[in-house]
């Protein structure tokens, strides 16, 4: 069974490969302000998001603070 | 008489002399075996490729199932933000009595969202939320904005039609899920006939700007490629047991007879009329 910690490093690693980012997207970098992701890869981003975590993600007005960077992820969906 | 409105005339006639009110129309069943076919198995998303033969019969009905309730729930979704973004310019296009229209289209889509809603709950237990997430926010004029409001709207009608026609046509679907698909059928064909009118008119308007054509085109693949992607949905591959649904869904967005199947049967007609307005796709 995979730990909550590998899950979340799979996770970053492919968004990794899906924006090809060479090395590691650092944690806390606003992954829309920079434009590491557009709206469709974002939307593969929360469907993956999903079969890591197994929680329905709701897309609402409270949304983006909370995937707004991988450490933001991280806090609101791996940690609890 | 012009032709569209004309053709908006003979609408809503056929709406006002149709006037169905759904809300009394189905006779809905206490419930709907999983040991049926809720979804033509040629509409499954495996369909048309090698990786239909890594599942039996048992696991293709079930995944006929979700299928069909991602389908309707997308449905719900998707005329609800139909709704929303109609109401939003329905003063500000520029349609003249053309408009008189909208006010049927938005009462026969309210009355689709509530029998599509109410079929996810009471068979499913669920309606999969909508994942369209706006990040990127383009600068229109009003004439851009309600062009691709309608384009919007006819590329997920058409989306939805060839759905409607196959499930009505096939004799294998549950016969209350053939009705529905049937009902919706008749009304979407009207919304299809009218929207493709109203485009041609908002075009000229919409294309007055230089390089109007290469901004709604690359618009319009983006809502594409989320219309199309929504069809693949990981959480339905789950929902019918099978495992690692994002890579299901890579494999299957990438198979060239899937996406061969979306080019002719989903977009051609909507391809077609943006080439004939002068938008061109990719």
């Amino acid at each position: 069974m995979d730990t909550e910690e590998q899950k979340f490093s799979e996770l970053c690693e492919w968004l990794r490969l899906k924006v090809k980012w060479q090395d590691s997207i650092p944690l806390e970098l606003d992954l829309i302000e920079n434009k590491v992701v557009n709206s469709l890869i974002f939307v593969e981003f929360l469907m993956m998001l999903e079969e890591s975590t197994g929680l329905e993600i709701i897309i609402d007005d409270t949304l983006q603070p909370k995937v707004a960077s991988l450490a933001a992820v991280k806090t609101h969906f791996f940690n609890q | 008489m012009n032709t569209l409105l004309l053709r908006a005339d003979n609408l809503s006639k056929l709406s006002v002399k149709k006037h169905n009110v759904a809300f009394a129309h189905f006779d809905w069943p206490d419930s709907i075996p999983h040991d049926t076919w809720w979804q033509s198995p040629d509409l499954l998303t495996p369909a048309l490729t090698d990786k239909l033969q890594n599942y039996n019969q048992q696991e293709l009905m079930e995944l006929s199932r979700w299928e069909c309730i991602n389908s309707f729930s997308l449905n719900y979704t998707g005329e609800l933000e139909l709704i929303q973004e109609v109401s939003r310019i329905l003063d500000k296009v520029k349609l003249d009595e053309a408009r008189e229209y909208l006010f049927h289209l938005i009462d026969e889509e309210n009355q689709h969202m509530w029998y599509f809603r109410k079929f996810c709950l009471d068979y499913a237990g669920k309606v999969y939320p909508n994942k369209k997430f706006q990040l990127e926010k383009a600068s229109l004029t009003p004439a851009q904005d309600h062009f691709l409001v309608f384009a919007r709207i006819l590329i997920f009608e058409e989306v939805g039609h060839y759905f409607n026609v196959q499930n009505a046509r096939d004799d294998r679907v549950h016969p209350f899920i053939r009705e529905i698909n049937q009902e919706h059928y008749r009304d979407e064909s009207r919304h299809i006939a009218y929207g493709r009118q109203v485009l041609e008119h908002l075009a000229a308007d919409a294309l007055a700007e230089e390089g109007s054509d290469r901004l709604l085109a690359a618009q319009l693949d983006k809502s594409i490629a989320i219309n199309i992607g929504a069809l693949y949905n990981p959480a339905a591959y789950r929902d019918a047991g099978l495992q690692k649904g994002m890579q299901i869904r890579d494999a299957l967005l990438s198979d060239p007879a899937r996406i061969d199947f979306h080019e002719t049967k989903l977009l051609g007609n909507f391809k077609r009329l943006m080439e004939r307005i002068g938008i061109p796709l990719s």
